[in-house]
């Protein structure tokens, strides 16, 4: 897609060019060359960024239906990082054991690849949100503790 | 003929040959290297088993798959078709590298974990797996073959000889067959292994080589701006026509193109038009990177997923350099040597390089054979013949293993192993031998534009396999009917644009061919866009309306279900059942014949020098599919470097795609 606006961007410059074209040695340029590399490079890398955003919001939307049936094996939880938002899941996945007695609380809906289970219907809510702490917007309780335990610092 | 032996000797005459010692120490001396890099590798990997012998075990690192892919890719037919059309119409013929960049990508990223969980060894075997029955699988089998020996290795060994004639003249005959020889004998001991190693080898020397001569030509022409202001004014002093009753010479049919420096070109008028350059070369670019047995068996020896993305990520850094090291000489050539190069009259072409219809092929070997110094020719001779020799062993190798897995298993369900590596060997040889008797025909007909001969062809019949590929990998709902009838719908349009082409002729600037505008009109890279469209939209039509493949045979063969870790039933399960069976009997037998003979020290001494290991090898075949799943997980923290680095690739590549458009 980066391809399709360098290309159009480069469409004005050859169709200008072509109908300037007549007895020059060469096709006279409207832009220095350097201009238009980074034209296209700007308009790639947008597209990319749009890219990333239109997939994580896809991703975070309940998409139960597409996401229950595929993915992920129960060996890769430890390690599972298959996501593009590790920085939300790492805290739930490094310590498995405590993890899973506090499932229930933050049993919701999916981002497959961050949790253990797979099966359809066991998905989990892994954002940060949902362990937001309730004192202090800038911090978030720690699951791992469970609820006995009051410690909670501020980040 | 025989004013071409007398152009040559004229040439060879003045401009001084590889006849020295110091050229001659260095071409020895990178025979030997390749022979003792082949010979290494050999102790290196089990080659007594299939998986072994033309898999490489899949135990291979990054670096060797990254300049494998380079390495089979660059043949001599870049060195001399680039270099020419980079003469003739400007750095326009650059994009056709500059688009693999993109593509290898998506080889690395879409294709290759589909494939390398299906656990396959060659494409057809997957479309067998994917779509079952047997027609598609020898269909694409046959095809992949004739389209090996009619574009890869034809266009491969037209321009070693072109370039060994016009630096070396030897006898044509003698310096192919000496090469071919080799070539061979390393490929049919080693395997994939001998074959990557080698090619990593390779890849240095056409690098260095390659770097060394455009160094060279860029201080003859005087620099980079001078070649942008030369090259418009590089035409030859005789462009008069001899025999003005016959033809006439315009002046466009010398002069220069005003866009010589344009990547993107005018869509009607442009020699390469941009939706084609774009468009039309993704397609057959897939086809080539995404679908072919060549290129995918490289990957498929990679030890892990994150290496195959490693390597391509290094192939595709890599193609961006043949522009300025193949492309831009070739241009450099033409200035410096315009009546030579760009030369226009037919009979004075004829006395340069032995065809009329123009000499731009000899541009790069004339600037070897010119601005070499003693020693440096030599190194570049290496240059031509590592290209040559990498990407014929690599097409050796592959289509030997398209024959022995999908045609010799077909007519012999009960070969071993070992009969399979063995008839693996022969077919090698075999394939030297029609290679060898082909030399004569692509003399014959020599034509002027090389690297567009090979293009168009590929073009005509390539986007069928493309979509057919494309679809099977990311529509679920395609099933063996549809990808048949979109097979031989494609097949039938694009004889229907090749065959009256051939048969009128490309022709030339001066006598231009007679092909009628409905069928020779349309660009052929725009004909293989719409050729791929209309292939697509048959295979859908054909494959709603009839039943769909059922998911539980598709687990793992498809992008949406790569991860999936269920039981398959294969649509093939009971031809390979069959074939199993046949060829566990067949071992027994052979085990037990084997345990009365004597074996004599030579049997002994030739199984060894083959890779034999026949009688270990039965056992893990009989536990098949389940423990024996590729696992394409990848380590986070990898597949982020790669990712990264794959969008850096990316980026530099619409840079310089925007800098030269």
């Amino acid at each position: 897609m980066g391809k399709l606006c360098a290309v159009t961007s480069c469409l004005l410059l050859t169709v200008s060019a072509a109908a300037a074209q007549t007895a020059q040695p060469q096709i006279e340029r409207l832009l220095p060359q350097w201009l238009t590399g980074i034209i296209a490079v700007s308009a790639f890398l947008f597209l990319v960024f749009v890219t990333l955003l239109v997939k994580k919001a896809w991703c975070e939307k309940p998409s139960r239906s597409v996401r229950g049936k595929t993915n992920v094996s129960m060996n890769k939880k430890k390690t599972a990082v298959e996501s593009e938002s590790d920085r939300e899941n790492e805290f739930v996945v490094t310590n498995g054991n405590t993890y899973e007695t506090n499932l229930d609380t933050i049993r919701r809906k999916s981002t497959v690849e961050s949790t253990g289970e797979n099966e359809f219907g066991n998905t989990y809510e892994t954002t940060l949100e949902m362990v937001r702490s309730k004192e202090d917007p800038n911090a978030f309780d720690n699951l791992a503790f469970g609820s006995a335990d009051d410690k909670v610092t501020s980040m | 003929m025989h004013t071409h032996t007398l152009s040559m000797e004229n040439l060879s005459s003045d401009k001084g040959t590889i006849n020295n010692p110091a050229d001659i120490a260095i071409i020895v001396g990178y025979f030997i290297m390749v022979i003792s890099v082949g010979i290494w590798s050999m102790f290196r990997t089990n080659r007594g088993t299939v998986g072994g012998y033309f898999l490489a075990g899949r135990t291979m690192t990054w670096w060797p798959v990254g300049a494998s892919l380079f390495a089979s890719n660059i043949g001599s037919g870049h060195f001399v078709g680039l270099a020419g059309t980079g003469a003739a119409s400007g750095i326009a013929v650059g994009g056709f590298e500059w688009n693999a960049l993109f593509i290898v990508l998506l080889l690395g990223w879409l294709f290759v974990p589909v494939y390398l969980t299906a656990g396959v060894i060659t494409m057809p075997q997957y479309l067998k797996k994917r779509f079952g029955g047997t027609r598609i699988s020898l269909y694409l089998s046959v095809i992949s073959l004739f389209l090996y020996i009619f574009t890869k290795i034809s266009v491969d060994m037209f321009s070693g000889a072109v370039f060994i004639q016009q630096a070396l003249g030897w006898n044509i005959y003698v310096a192919v067959i000496t090469l071919l020889l080799i070539t061979a004998l390393y490929t049919v001991t080693g395997g994939l292994a001998a074959l990557m190693y080698t090619d990593t080898f390779q890849t240095f020397v056409i690098i260095a080589g390659a770097f060394v001569l455009t160094g060279f030509s860029f201080v003859q022409v005087g620099g980079y701006s001078a070649l942008l202001a030369k090259y418009s004014s590089a035409t030859p002093s005789n462009f008069s026509s001899m025999d003005p009753q016959r033809y006439n010479i315009s002046p466009h049919c010398y002069t220069p193109r005003q866009d010589a420096f344009n990547l993107l070109r005018d869509p009607t008028t442009g020699d390469l038009p941009w939706p084609g350059v774009i468009f039309g070369i993704a397609i057959v670019g897939g086809w080539y990177w995404c679908t072919d047995q060549v290129i995918v068996q490289r990957c498929l020896a990679a030890r892990s997923l994150t290496h195959v993305k490693a390597g391509c990520i290094m192939c595709g850094y890599l193609k961006l350099l043949p522009m300025f090291l193949m492309v831009f000489p070739g241009m450099i050539s033409r200035i410096l040597y315009p009546d030579e190069v760009g030369c226009v009259v037919p009979e004075l072409c004829k006395m340069v390089c032995g065809t009329e219809v123009g000499c731009s092929n000899i541009a790069y070997p004339k600037l070897v054979v010119s601005i070499m110094p003693n020693g440096l020719r030599g190194l570049m001779l290496a240059v031509m013949l590592a290209a040559l020799m990498s990407s014929l062993a690599s097409i050796f190798n592959s289509s030997s293993t398209l024959f022995t897995m999908d045609i010799w298993t077909r007519i012999r369900p009960q070969a071993t192993e070992r009969e399979l590596i063995i008839v693996g060997r022969v077919w090698v040889l075999c394939i030297v031998a029609i290679s060898i008797c082909w030399i004569p025909v692509v003399q014959a007909a020599q034509s002027g534009q090389l690297f567009d001969y090979i293009q168009s062809v590929s073009s005509y019949l390539a986007p069928p396999i493309a979509s057919v590929f494309l679809l099977a990998v990311f529509v679920k709902r395609v099933n063996e009917m549809g990808a048949f009838w979109g097979l031989i719908g494609g097949l039938l349009m694009g004889l229907c644009r090749m065959l009256p082409e051939f048969w009128f002729g490309t022709g030339s600037c001066i006598f231009p061919s007679n092909c009628p505008y409905l069928v020779c009109g349309v660009h052929y890279l725009h004909f293989g866009i719409i050729l791929f469209f209309c292939t697509s939209v048959l295979v859908l039509v054909v494959s709603y309306c009839t039943k769909p493949i059922e998911d539980q045979h598709l687990h793992r063969l498809v992008f949406s279900l790569r991860h999936s870790k269920e039981e398959r039933k294969d649509l093939d399960w009971e031809q390979e059942e069959r074939g199993r069976r046949a060829q566990r009997e067949a071992e027994e037998r052979i085990r037990e014949m084997a345990q009365e003979e004597a074996k004599s020290g030579i049997c002994h001494l030739v199984r060894r020098f083959c890779g034999g290991g026949g009688s270990e090898a039965p056992e893990q075949d009989a536990p098949e599919a389940p423990e024996k799943l590729p696992d394409i997980s990848e380590d986070p923290v990898w597949k982020y470097t790669v990712d990264a680095n794959a969008l850096i690739m990316m980026t530099v590549a619409v840079f310089m795609w925007g800098y030269y458009a």
